[in-house]
């Protein structure tokens, strides 16, 4: 078998041809010997026409697809990745425009999140329909989604 | 912080704290949640995609991304799509790339020059394989007649023939629901209405598609005996849980096996959609080749002066399906249906007509070719 201990490290570029053919030779031999073990079993289970007429022709398909791979426009990347930079430091304005938060809030940290919406005085004082594994009350987006749907429901039941 | 309650206490608690709120209390938070949410939204496009694609350009040292196509990354038969691993950030994946407009992810992902983005979609692949597999003569007919599949649905469901847009979302979510082995609980939970109205609506649908519903039986009865499914290309997944003594355990093995011979058949054939589009554009010199699938759709880069012969192509081997009809001898009781795109990038492009397999809208794409 074609093993290298540090593969990373490894001189791939340089490597004996010898030794290259030898560990392609191994991989290819121990593969075919798996190949039959397990066509055996797919004709046994009846997925024979779909190896051979489906999964092998399609994986030069896929090997052109991957080595093609997929061009990109580094202006775009630019101009969309400005975009939403923008905005979300737009959107975390907005978050700190918001009495219930104090400029020393860190909104990216649970903890500070879990004051700021459910257990500081002054706050928004709101109660979590959910909470993590670990007992803390959670801010999930699952669990603020639910949160913000009982909300919607509340208002829409005063109209 | 071992006082919080979880689950149905949790929620009966947070409902109740809501009730003592003052009506501006309630809109601030309200607004404080929602921009929370597109907050890490957001952010999370920017981490992924952003400087994911960057990273992926510093290692690749080209502008390209390049992604692991898997066939083993999914139970179900579906394809998955990787961007290898964290030490090797070669691309990102396509299938999780977003379709969003205002922030046009899939626009970084442009055509060479004289190259376009050809795409082509499948539409409600998987209803369409539920219906052929199930034999239901309802839904197929609604496939047949060409109409809105979830409209038809909800005037049957409603027993009107005008519909809201909340009953259409309605009689689509059932549909997707039984696809993928839902019951009246996520139906309650995915539309916002009571667990009674969601049971009385399933108990309707059982009446407008009963095929539906007989198959469903049926796969769940095989299951049962044979601890597998398998698909109409002949793919099995085994489920031993089916077994389980938890009902709970065996519940969840008949709605993966009842999804698993849906989605794996959806993805077969956009697989033989593949082939067969590969292997026509080469054997007819067409100047086109696929160079990404992501979900029930195939991306291809398309010379210019190649379009119309390519889509021809496209069309025929997606709608018409002669490599699955070939190999599989697989006809379908229902039509198959794409949607089609040509433009720059993966996230924009002209929609084409389609009449009688040929493309009609071809001066609108040129006109945007020159503009663009």
């Amino acid at each position: 078998m074609l093993t290298i201990k540090n593969p990373k490290t490894f001189d791939w570029a340089n490597m004996a041809l010898s030794d290259c053919c030898e560990g392609n030779a191994a991989d290819s031999y121990f593969t075919l010997k798996l190949f039959n073990l397990i066509e055996e079993k797919l004709i046994e289970l009846g997925m024979e026409k779909l190896l051979t007429q489906l999964i092998m022709p399609s994986l030069s398909t896929f090997s052109e697809m991957e080595y093609e791979g997929m061009g990109v426009s580094e202006l775009k990347l630019l101009e969309v990745g400005r975009q939403l930079r923008v905005a979300n430091i737009e959107e975390e304005d907005e978050l700190y425009g918001f009495d219930q938060v104090q400029t020393s809030d860190n909104l990216s940290s649970n903890l500070n999140l879990i004051e700021v919406l459910y257990t500081r005085e002054g706050s928004f004082e709101l109660y979590p329909p959910d909470r993590t594994g670990k007992g803390s009350p959670s801010v999930a987006a699952p669990t603020l989604k639910l949160l913000l749907e009982h909300i919607e429901e509340e208002l829409k039941r005063r109209g | 912080m071992g006082k919080w309650d979880h689950r149905d206490d949790g929620k009966r608690i947070s409902q109740s704290v809501l009730q003592g709120k003052t009506t501006e209390e309630l809109r601030d938070s309200q607004r404080f949640i929602k921009s929370l949410l597109d907050l890490r939204k957001s952010q999370k496009l920017e981490k992924t995609y952003i400087v994911g694609t960057q990273k992926a350009i510093a290692y690749n040292e080209t502008p390209k991304v390049f992604v692991d196509y898997r066939f083993d990354g999914t139970a179900t038969g579906r394809l998955s799509c990787a961007s290898y691993t964290a030490k090797k950030p070669m691309g990102v994946s396509f299938h999780t790339l977003p379709r969003d407009k205002e922030n046009n992810i899939r626009s970084l992902f442009t055509a060479p020059k004289d190259y376009y983005f050809v795409t082509v979609d499948y539409s409600a692949m998987e209803l369409r394989v539920l219906a052929h597999v199930a034999k239901d003569g309802q839904m197929q007919k609604a496939f047949l007649e060409g109409a809105d599949l979830h409209t038809y649905t909800a005037r049957l469901l409603f027993n009107k023939p005008k519909i809201s847009k909340s009953e259409r979302q309605i009689a689509k979510a059932v549909s997707f629901l039984i696809a993928y082995g839902g019951g009246a609980f996520n139906l309650a939970e995915t539309t916002g209405i009571s667990l009674g109205r969601a049971k009385k609506i399933l108990n309707t649908y059982q009446n407008v598609y009963p095929a539906i519903f007989e198959y469903m039986e049926f796969v769940e009865k095989f299951i049962k005996k044979n601890e597998y499914a398998y698909s109409i290309f002949g793919r099995r997944r085994n489920l031993p849980d089916i077994k389980s003594k938890d009902f709970k355990v065996v519940n969840r093995a008949a709605r993966q096996g009842l999804n698993f011979t849906i989605q794996s058949a959806a993805s077969d054939i956009l697989l033989c959609g593949l082939l067969g589009t590969q292997r026509r554009l080469k054997r007819e010199s067409v100047d086109a080749r696929p160079v990404a699938t992501v979900h029930d759709s195939i991306e291809l880069l398309c010379h210019k002066d190649h379009i119309s012969k390519c889509l021809e192509i496209v069309y025929d081997e997606l709608v018409n399906y002669p490599f699955m009809k070939e190999k599989f001898n697989i006809h379908f009781d229902v039509p198959l249906k794409i949607d089609a795109e040509v433009g720059h990038s993966f996230g924009d492009g002209i929609e084409i007509d389609f009449k009688d397999g040929k493309p009609q809208n071809l001066q609108m794409v040129r006109e945007y070719m020159n503009e663009n």
